[in-house]
């Protein structure tokens, strides 16, 4: 095959002649005489070979030339409509007027280069030179035919970044200083970053040789034209939409303050959330090393009295599917939406590669939504329900008790208490967690749905709101993420006295014993004949 | 069964291992990246490297190595307490089920 080509090749060089060429200079299969003197290190003959340009002669470029004696005639003359081009090119290359030969034959792309921003700041006086074709392909004599053509153009991408994210070249233009972070920053560049193939890189919104200045009438990311370029890939795009994404921090929407407050309120929301949970972990662990040494040294549990049944019903089967189809949901979620979030961490790629891809784990993470969706549905039904029968109690809206349990268990914890308060059916620790979840699960779901149908959203409402919705997105999923995984766990799985678990979520049931600890007053009202004195009438166990 | 708690510890402790090897360090740096993003809500971007939002990050990366840490513990003891509860489940009754030496069928 490859053979055949270069045969092709050959045959088409015999038929068609190469006039001014005295010698066969191919690079076919011996390396040219050129290489005899010519070698440097940026030079591998073996590379150039596998290059797009494997079966271009040397002189296809470096014209002018009588090979191998060309020092014996004078070099070939620069055009005079390029001598500025080439003034240019010469502060960054070695054979400037080989960047000219390139029109021969890609005649095309220096037709449209020739009307770009870019052309402009190689032909004029500027304090900047513009790209060459190798600044944004890289060494030419390694040109290859990207295999996937996305796959290629994503790469090149990352040349933009070269001079438009080089502090250095941005203190020389008039642009942006932060175009780079900011995509990084956007939904498409963290998904680009992640692998995803379907996400626009630099040149998908701007265009590759023809890029135009943004105020440009012509540009694809002018005001005027921006709907149509987002509406590429987001159909029914319009210009409430299009101002959405920009290179500006997404805390910037115009003027508006709303993302800019939303992202203050949720930084603060769940920076302080955290603490105070963090310390309350730390005196909980303090009280329970203290309780531990305690037992040890021979103080006693409290024991069930005789004729009680061992367990009693905690959760029932309702609401223990519902806290399965939160686990499996939630879980998913973090999965396959904290490596995007944080797409810059190289392990992020390998997380989502391992999930099958961006594009998979935005269909999974829809999926998690779904079930999440349906588990709150499913409570809210099942509350319903409850009311229907009179049988809803509403045990779960907090009170002021709840305030005084918390300063007195915290107390009983250090030690300058010595009962814990007596806590009913659901301490202020399980409505904490009730109403934590109440709360994450609709500002997920509601900012969620935003980012789902961004274009909808965006028309509907006004379109800082999507800003807004993916930053609340972001922090509140820190939030939920680290409260369940650190506070939840804690006090359900990891507590010394509950580890491995509280078995409530496999089989709805309590211990009378963790009962009369935990729940007091609701094992007072459960059973309110029994003698409540713990020290009585004890259960050998 | 609730009183054995030898598989559950297992469980955990190798969950805890494997936490080790394949999550502390990506979870160091995912949790300095969560800090990182609060602080920026706070103190504005560019984060200023002065005490309390470097404290921030440094919160970050401790509750992202507790949180991610409890996660694989927390997993794994689970798993762990489950298996030895089938085992116990099961074991006598097979030896109920089967007095007679098996033969494969
Ligand atoms: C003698 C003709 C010739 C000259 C001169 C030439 N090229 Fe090419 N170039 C080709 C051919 C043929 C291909 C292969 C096109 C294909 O396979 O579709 C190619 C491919 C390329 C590609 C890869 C396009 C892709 O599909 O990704 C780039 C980039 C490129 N050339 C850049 C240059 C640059 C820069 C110069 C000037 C330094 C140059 N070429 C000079 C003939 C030439
Ligand atoms: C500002 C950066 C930039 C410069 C400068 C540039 N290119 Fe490109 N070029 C690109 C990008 C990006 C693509 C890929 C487009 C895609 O994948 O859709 C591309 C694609 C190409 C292709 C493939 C065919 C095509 O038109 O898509 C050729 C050939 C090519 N460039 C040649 C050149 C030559 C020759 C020069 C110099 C005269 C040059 N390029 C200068 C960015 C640049
Ligand atoms: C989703 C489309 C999109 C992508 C992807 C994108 N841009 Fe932009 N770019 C725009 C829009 C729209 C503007 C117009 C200014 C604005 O709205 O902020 C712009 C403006 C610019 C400007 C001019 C900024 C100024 O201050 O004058 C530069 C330079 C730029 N982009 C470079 C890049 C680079 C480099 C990349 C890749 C790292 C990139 N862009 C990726 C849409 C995009
Ligand atoms: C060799 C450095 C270099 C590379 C590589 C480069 N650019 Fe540029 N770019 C410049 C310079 C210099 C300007 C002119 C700056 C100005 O107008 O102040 C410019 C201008 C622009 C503008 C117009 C900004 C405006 O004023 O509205 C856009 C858009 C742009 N570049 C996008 C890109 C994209 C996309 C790529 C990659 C495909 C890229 N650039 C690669 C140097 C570069
Ligand atoms: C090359 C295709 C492409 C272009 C062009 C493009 N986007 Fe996107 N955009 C995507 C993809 C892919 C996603 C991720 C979709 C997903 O997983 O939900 C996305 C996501 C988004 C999101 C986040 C919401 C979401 O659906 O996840 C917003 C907002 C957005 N784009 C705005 C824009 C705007 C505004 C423009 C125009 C300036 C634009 N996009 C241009 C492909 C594109």
């Amino acid at each position: 095959m490859r053979v055949c080509y270069k045969g092709l090749v050959l045959g088409l060089f015999l038929i068609i002649g190469f006039s001014g060429v005295s010698m066969e200079v191919k690079a076919a299969d011996a390396p040219p005489p050129c290489l005899d003197c010519h070698r440097t290190p940026e030079f591998d003959f073996g590379v150039f070979q596998k290059s797009v340009h494997g079966s271009q002669s040397c002189l296809d470029c470096h014209g002018g030339y009588d090979t191998p004696t060309h020092h014996s005639n004078p070099p070939m003359p620069i055009p005079k409509d390029q001598e500025a081009r080439v003034l240019k090119y010469q502060k960054k290359s070695k054979a400037p007027l080989a960047l000219l030969a390139c029109t021969n034959c890609h005649s095309d792309v220096t037709a449209a280069l020739a009307t770009s921003v870019h052309e402009k700041w190689i032909r004029e006086d500027r304090p900047a030179a513009g790209p060459t074709c190798v600044d944004c392909h890289g060494s030419i004599h390694a040109v290859v035919k990207a295999e996937s053509k996305n796959l290629g153009s994503r790469q090149k991408a990352s040349s933009c970044g070269n001079c438009h994210g080089s502090a250095e070249q941005i203190v020389k233009t008039s642009i942006g200083q932060d175009v780079v972070p900011t995509y990084q920053d956007s939904i498409h560049g963290k998904l680009v970053a992640v692998g995803s193939d379907r996400a626009p890189v630099c040149h998908t919104c701007h265009g590759n040789h023809g890029i135009l200045q943004v105020t440009d009438a012509n540009s694809p990311v002018n005001p005027e034209n921006k709907p149509k370029t987002c509406a590429k890939c987001h159909e029914g795009a319009n210009a409430a939409f299009a101002s959405v994404v920009s290179h500006r921090p997404m805390a910037h929407h115009g003027s508006h303050p709303g993302p800019h407050w939303t992202h203050i309120f949720f930084s603060y929301l769940t920076t302080l959330t955290l603490l105070g949970l963090s310390a309350h972990i730390l005196i909980d662990l303090f009280g329970e090393i203290r309780t531990q040494v305690r037992r040890r040294r021979g103080a006693k549990h409290a024991g069930v009295p005789a004729g009680l049944p061992e367990a009693v019903e905690r959760l029932d089967l309702h609401q223990r599917i519902q806290h399965w189809l939160l686990i499996s949901s939630v879980i998913l979620l973090v999965i396959t939406g904290w490596p995007i979030r944080a797409a810059a961490i190289q392990t992020s790629r390998t997380m989502i590669a391992f999930l099958g891809g961006a594009h998979m784990a935005g269909i999974l993470h829809r999926i998690g939504a779904g079930v999440l969706i349906v588990a709150g549905v499913y409570h809210i039904i099942y509350l319903l329900m409850l009311a229907r029968k009179k049988r809803l109690k509403l045990l779960m809206v907090p009170a002021p008790k709840d305030i005084v349990d918390l300063m007195d268990n915290l107390m009983y914890f250090v030690g300058i208490r010595k009962e814990r308060p007596n806590f009913g059916r659901f301490s202020y620790i399980e409505k904490f967690d009730y109403w934590a979840v109440f709360w994450g699960v609709a500002i997920m779901v509601g900012t969620g749905f935003v980012y789902w149908f961004p274009v909808n959203f965006a028309t509907w409402l006004p379109s800082w709101i999507v800003n807004a919705a993916q930053l609340a997105h972001g922090e509140e999923a820190t939030l939920a993420a680290l409260a369940l995984f650190v506070w939840h766990f804690y006090n359900v799985h990891l507590r010394p006295s509950i580890f491995p678990m509280n078995w409530a979520w496999l089989n709805g049931k309590i211990s009378t014993e963790a009962l009369i600890e935990e729940h007091p007053l609701e094992y007072k009202e459960m059973f309110p004949n029994q003698d409540t004195n713990k020290n009585n009438d004890k259960k050998k166990h | 069964m609730k009183n054995n708690k030898v598989p559950s510890v297992i469980g955990a402790a190798l969950g805890f291992a494997l936490f080790l090897v394949v999550g502390l360090m990506p979870t160091l740096v995912y949790g300095g990246y969560a800090g990182l993003l609060l602080a920026g809500g706070i103190f504005g971007t560019p984060v200023p490297t002065t005490l309390l939002p470097r404290a921030l990050v440094m919160f970050g990366m401790g509750l992202g190595v507790t949180g991610v840490a409890f996660f694989f513990t927390v997993g794994r003891a689970v798993a762990g307490t489950l298996a030895g509860a089938i085992a116990q489940k099961v074991s006598p009754k097979a030896v109920v089920a089967q007095p007679q030496p098996s033969t494969n069928r």
